[in-house]
């Protein structure tokens, strides 16, 4: 058992890392043309361009909670512990949420910088899906495991069906759990969005006083945020304990 | 009468290890059957091998056959929560959803899809009689379950198990919780639960099967050594093994 588990993580690692050396490969070989930063064919401001890509985010960052959910819903209830697809998928969850925010952020500002020209919103949905499924899965998981088993063995002993026992007792019991999971990943999204605020603008602006604070000015409003969605995630998470 | 359930040569596996071995045994209707034994022998892998709670297990597998009015319990035909709700179930401690009493019990009659009101209400008011409860809970029906005793809660989950409307009713250890004046009241409840279903349960308090039984078995590390009238095993056992534990040399 113990060897197995130990198996597929040393695979799992395995492939991140070749996924990684290949992208930063491919990246390398096409380096930007010209000198001067030009975001594609639109000349606009870095902090404009992302408010724009703020408003594709959001449904994305929707969508792909609900999906994380109901992924988390999949693998914990329909899979057993023992099952291979599951061994196989949950070091992928576990590494993947454990890598810090930040490096996704800088990941996003390599991306945006080397090639955010053709598609970059692909390319930012890409890294939104890498931030958000991974955490989301694994709070929602241990929400579910959270929830007592006598309660599921009560209910299925007076004639519960599975999805009876999920929507009746195990989604409300730990719903306040899932939710502040989502509120942890909210926050881990927008430090990503600080990151990217910070970087591109420094590296467009022409470093004088106003412009600096005005930057500054905006990553303090994100990192604010930030901060009230964690506070908000452990808040809730504290009354259910 | 024809029994209820006929189990012959089960053998349940956990991984790798043989939790029961080659046990064969028939219950008959409307009658109160317990299993007695030491602690680990197997008790509740038997009874929740009977309602397919195991399957919930995800190492376990079972060979042997165990039939339900003559059925294939475990066949594919049978879905394993239509054989919980007629073989329902009562834990050893008092599981009770967060919500009112009056919904506790209501939540059997719902999921089997029944939503008139009057029939709802109905059930929830006799099964709530039928467990000595309705006197103490009558003005309370929509309030939290928590104010009642743990005696009062047990008598709740019973309550609950009765709304699905079971042909047999597993006990499993109902008693460990509950003090020495609350284990008579339970116990003619369970009396009175005779007349109408079919009750198994599982005690390792060898006095009160002897005083609430019909039929007893004697397990031990995963063997059923015997199984009889409850008068025979306790006066009359076949077995050194069954005469050891009966007189409190074993266990």
């Amino acid at each position: 058992m113990d060897k197995s588990k130990l198996l597929y993580n040393s695979i799992a690692v395995l492939i991140l890392l070749i996924v990684l050396s290949i992208y930063l490969i491919l990246t390398f070989k096409t380096p930007v043309a010209d000198s001067s930063l030009s975001f594609g064919s639109m000349k606009v401001e870095p902090i404009t361009l992302l408010k724009v890509r703020l408003f594709w985010m959001i449904p994305i960052l929707f969508i792909t909670v609900i999906l994380s959910i109901v992924f988390a819903f999949i693998i914990e209830e329909w899979l057993s512990p023992t099952n291979i697809i599951r061994q196989i998928i949950e070091p992928y969850i576990v590494i993947l949420s454990g890598i810090p925010s930040m490096i996704y952020g800088l990941l996003a500002v390599y991306h945006v910088v080397f090639n955010l020209i053709s598609s970059s919103y692909t390319s930012l949905t890409l890294i939104l899906i890498l931030l958000v499924i991974p955490t989301t899965t694994l709070s929602t998981q241990t929400a579910i495991r959270n929830v007592d088993t006598s309660i599921r063995n009560a209910a299925y002993a007076v004639g519960g069906t599975k999805w009876q026992v999920i929507f009746d007792h195990v989604l409300p019991l730990s719903a306040l759990d899932i939710l502040s999971g989502v509120c942890y990943t909210i926050s881990r999204v927008l430090t990503v969005t600080a990151v990217c605020i910070l970087v591109l603008n420094l590296l467009t602006s022409d470093f004088s006083t106003l412009t600096v604070i005005n930057i500054v000015n905006n990553v303090g409003i994100i990192l604010l945020l930030v901060l009230i969605f964690s506070i908000i995630a452990s808040l809730i998470k504290k009354n259910t304990g | 009468m024809a029994p209820i359930i006929e189990v012959q040569n089960l053998n349940v596996w956990f991984g790798k290890s043989r939790i029961l071995k080659n046990l064969s045994f028939d219950i008959e209707p409307k009658q109160v059957t317990a299993f007695i034994g030491p602690s680990n022998c197997g008790k509740t892998t038997v009874i929740r091998s009977l309602n397919r709670l195991n399957d919930l297990q995800a190492d376990y597998r079972h060979t042997g056959e165990i039939l339900f009015n003559g059925k294939e319990l475990y066949s594919n035909k049978n879905r394993a929560s239509e054989i919980a709700r007629k073989i329902s179930m009562v834990f050893e401690k008092p599981i009770l959803f967060k919500k009112s009493i009056y919904e506790n019990v209501a939540y059997s009659v719902r999921i089997r899809g029944r939503r008139q009101m009057s029939l709802i209400n109905n059930i929830v008011d006799e099964c709530l009689m039928k467990v000595q409860l309705w006197n103490d809970v009558k003005d309370k029906l929509h309030t939290d379950p928590n104010f009642l005793s743990i005696g009062q809660q047990q008598q709740l989950c019973i309550a609950r198990a009765l709304a699905a409307d079971p042909e047999i009713l597993i006990f499993d250890e109902p008693c460990a919780q509950l003090d020495a004046t609350e284990t008579p009241k339970f116990e003619s409840i369970l009396q009175s639960l005779k007349q109408q279903v079919t009750i198994i349960f599982v005690t390792n308090k060898r006095r009160q099967a002897a005083r609430v039984s019909d039929v007893a078995g004697f397990l031990y590390n995963g063997e059923l050594v015997e199984i009889g009238k409850t008068e025979q095993i306790f006066t009359t056992p076949t077995d050194t093994r069954t005469e050891n534990y009966v007189t409190g040399r074993l266990g």
